[in-house]
This record gives structure tokens, sequence and C-alpha cells, in this order.
């Protein structure tokens, strides 16, 4: 019998399995008698066999492909717009109302900076040098000497105080030519502390700086005693009856939630109610408080003015925490 | 104009779609029986991966099937994909647990015939993989609707833009024996 392994066609039909019964039965009697017939019949088998499963395989790495097209799918756009508006929107007035600083803004009006009062002695050694502070006829620091250094804008908050208020003080300010850099002391809100029947023990407050008296500023004999190297003075405000005594400790040092310092806010301070009086720390690793002029000024039951070396920052406190009242 | 059809269930649609060679009935079929397939493959020592494979390996068995008009809409398409899988699973492990076998034996692996032909095979279909992306679009496609789609030489003609199915067939002839000649140079250079 001829080799019919050389005619392509038959060799093709016979490996696709398309050829009757009876033909087939005849050329596999061939085969068994012919080893180059085999190698022909294989080598067709695999040449085809290869292309179905280069097909396959094509098309698995098709499906795989459409598939992951269909779980990622076309980006919706209107939706992402629509998300990301909603987005900046609730990121917007979370940062406008401060949510995330658990912080509240107050504006202090100028009647109470008006009412500024001088805090008394304090018990630390006298500095060298003896330095008079201007004060007007109550004791009050005129804050013109605040004057020259740009103080960061004035921010609305969310607890203005009444319109008439600030009219008042408005007059105020205008009778007294007292010129005000800032009006704007920041409060935080209460930090839960120990031992105060369901009140705070502590507070962080962030100064602002409402301007610059460098140079111009000079103390009391007694006040001046607050530039002399300790680490703590204290300054009893004999209005209020109540100490207030600054400390000054390393950034280092500042709890992990407080270290975000919102801007325009100049240092990190934290105020602690004892029974006998109140601790201002004051947090920096560039201010020496021994190398410092420091004053502290009461301005209104609850705001501070403290002047550092000049540098002028003011503090809103909880009302009521520079009130001589006991601890319950 | 085309009236639309109504399809009476999923599969129906499905079929239909295979039939006019949309490929997205694998898409949807796929949606349809993985969580099924996954499961069946996880519990049988399988790996996501595994899931994978032997569900793209069924859908493309059915595929074959409905094109070449060799399917039998018996049961439901879950169903034939599901009894496929099976059946590639517990080959699939059954030719590991002999693999692992072997490996274990004091033979040297290179010297058993069976790892020797997992070799082999596995060189060959490259070999072929490597000569199919040198033969040209016109003749991979060609080869792949003759061989592998099993479409007849007319609709071939039609769709790849031969004058008839003689011409088809000719062409056929010559990009066979481009594939060979191109799978002998390759197999010279190994």
């Amino acid at each position: 019998m001829e080799h019919w392994t050389r005619n392509p066609e038959l060799l093709e039909q016979y490996v696709l399995d398309r050829l009757g019964n009876s033909e087939r039965v005849s050329l596999d009697e061939h085969l068994r008698e012919c080893d180059s017939c085999r190698k022909a019949v294989q080598d067709e088998k695999d040449l085809i066999f290869g292309v179905k499963r280069f097909g396959r395989e094509e098309m698995k790495q098709r499906l795989a492909a459409r598939v992951q097209q269909s779980h990622t799918g076309p980006i919706p756009w209107p939706h992402v717009v629509s998300v990301a508006a909603v987005l900046l929107i609730v990121v917007g007035l979370g940062i406008y109302n401060r949510w995330w600083w658990g912080e509240s803004t107050l504006v202090l009006s100028e009647k109470e900076i008006g009412t500024t009062m001088e805090t008394g002695k304090t018990d630390l050694p006298l500095a060298n040098e003896k330095r008079e502070q201007p004060t007007d006829e109550r004791g009050a620091v005129p804050l013109e000497t605040a004057g020259e250094t740009p103080s960061p804008p004035l921010r609305s908050g969310h607890r203005d105080r009444p319109a008439e208020d600030r009219a008042e003080a408005e007059n105020l300010r205008k009778k007294e030519s007292v010129r005000l850099e800032s009006r704007e002391l920041i409060a935080m809100d209460d930090v839960p502390g120990e031992g105060m029947k369901g009140e705070p023990s502590q507070v962080w407050v962030e100064g602002v700086i409402v301007g610059t008296a460098a140079g111009k500023t000079s103390m009391d004999e007694e006040t001046a005693r607050a530039a002399a190297p300790a680490s703590t003075r204290e300054f009893p405000s004999p209005p209020l009856q109540r100490r207030i005594a600054v400390s000054q400790k390393p950034t280092k040092e500042i709890p992990k939630m407080q270290q975000v310092l919102q801007p325009g806010a100049t240092m990190r301070t934290s105020l602690e109610r004892s029974k006998d009086r109140l601790n201002l720390i004051i947090y920096s690793d560039d201010i020496t408080l021994s190398d410092q002029n420091i004053r502290v000024n009461v301005v209104a039951e609850d705001s501070l003015l403290v002047t550092i070396n000049g540098l002028q920052i003011g503090y809103r406190i909880p009302r009521g925490w520079l009130q001589a009242t006991e601890m319950k | 104009m085309t009236p639309s059809l109504l399809f009476l269930n999923r599969d129906a649609k499905i079929l239909h779609l295979m039939r006019k060679g949309d490929e997205e009935a694998l898409v949807m079929l796929y949606r349809d029986t993985r969580a099924m397939v996954a499961s069946y493959i996880t519990r049988n020592s399988g790996s996501p991966d595994d899931t994978e494979d032997m569900l793209q390996e069924a859908l493309v068995i059915l595929w074959e099937r409905v094109r070449s008009g060799k399917f039998e809409h018996t049961a439901k398409l879950s169903t034939f994909v599901f009894a496929t899988v099976r059946n590639l699973w517990s080959r699939r492990l059954a030719r590991m647990r002999r693999e692992t076998a072997l490996q274990e034996t004091a033979d040297p692996p290179a010297n058993d015939p069976l790892l020797l032909d997992n070799l082999i095979e596995k060189e060959q279909h490259e070999l072929l993989r490597q000569a199919m992306t040198r033969i040209g679009e016109l003749c991979r496609q060609l080869l792949l609707l003759f061989y592998w789609e099993e479409r007849p030489m007319e609709e071939i003609a039609s769709r790849l833009g031969f004058a008839n199915a003689d011409t088809a067939k000719s062409k056929k002839y010559q990009c066979k024996k481009n594939l060979e000649r191109i799978l002998k140079s390759l197999m010279d250079h190994e």
C-alpha cells in the first residue's frame, strides 16, 4: 500500500477524525506496519492540537481580561465627582468648625482687653535690670506697645460676643486709644481630668501672638523678678486671689494628641487647675524662661495676656478658672 | 428591522451569544458559576489560582462544544461547567499525585518517562506558541478558525475576506506550511 500519510489532506482528515469508519480502519492497518507513517500522524496531531491549545490559551487570557475589566469597570465619573463634592463640603465644614481639634474659637472683646489687670507679685528673684512697664490709670498694660508687628488676621468664631458688646468695646477702644493688633484669643475645649467631680482639671490653650512689645516693655521691680532664672514663677493676682504659676517644658513632653498646633497659634500651652493655683505650662524649645522677661496680665476672667521677652501672647481659658472659687 | 429576541431563561441567552461568537457570554457564565467552583476547588486542596484556571478551562471547553455544534443542551449550563470542572480537577489532582510519587522515588526525575513527556510537551507548546506569533495575523486567524473553532471554509472565506472557500483553503495550506517551517527552525535553534 502507498504511504497515505504523504497526502496532506488525507492526513489532516484522519487526524481531525473526519473520515468514515471503513476508510479509517484501512488506514489504521497501514499505520501498524509503517513507522514513518505513524511518525507523520503524530507530527500532524502535535501541530493541530498545538494550534487548538494556542486558541484556548488566547481565549482564557481574553476571558481573564474581560472579567478583570468587568470587576473594575469604567470609572463612574459623575458618581466620583458627587462623592468628592460631598467630601469636600464635609472636610471644609470640619476645618471651618475645627471638629478635629476639639476646640472653639473665641473673640475677646475690646472691653475685656480694656479691663486688663496687672498681676501682682512674684516670688522669684529680681532680674538684674530694673525696667518700668507703662500702664494706664487702671493699671492695664497699654496695648499700643503691642503695635508694630503684624499679627494674624481676625477669624470669626462660632461663639462671638453679642454685637452690643462689640460696639461698647469699640467706643472704649477709641476713648483709651488702645490700638489692638489682634482681638482674637483661642481657647481649647476642656480635656477631662481627674479629681474635679465632672469638671476638667486641665485644659490645653493655644496662645496667639497679639503683638510685640520688644524694646518698649518696661517692668516694675516685682514683675521683673519674672526674668530671673527659674523654671516656675508664680503670680499672685490680688483681685483674683488665685496664683498663676508659669513653667516651661520641652515640646517632646506634649502628649501626642495635642501635637497639632492650629494655624496662627504660637505655642502649645497647658493650663492646669490645682487647689490653690493655676499652672500655665508653656511647651517650647525656643524660649528659655530663665532668660526672658515674663509678665502675666489677667485680661478678663477668662483671658490671660502673657508677655515673654516682649512677645505678647493672648490666651483664652475656661471662664471662671481665674476666679477664686474653691474647687468642689 | 431585526426583531428582538426574548429569552425564557439566562442559559438560552448565553447560548445564543455563544453561537454568535460573542465572548460576553463567557463572562456572564463566569459570574454565574465562580462562587460554586471556588467553593469546590478550595474544599479540594486547590488555590484561588486553580479556581481561575479550572473555570476558564471549563468555559473554553463549553465554548468549543457550542461553536462546533457538538453541545447538547440537556442540563443547565452551570451544571455542565461544574461537572467539567470536577473532571478537570480530578485529573489534575491525580496527575499531581503521580508526579509527587515519582519525585519521591530514588530515581532521578530526569530519567522518568512521565516527567520527560511533560517537559517535552511544555517545550513543544512553547515553541508552537512562538511560531504562531510569527506567522502573521491573517494566518493565525485562519488556522485558529479552521483547527480550533472548526468553522467551515465558506464562513472563514467570508470572515477573512477571501474570494471563496477554495482560496481560503489554499491560503490555509500555505499558512500551515509556514507554521511547520517556523516551528522546524525554532526546534533547530533549540
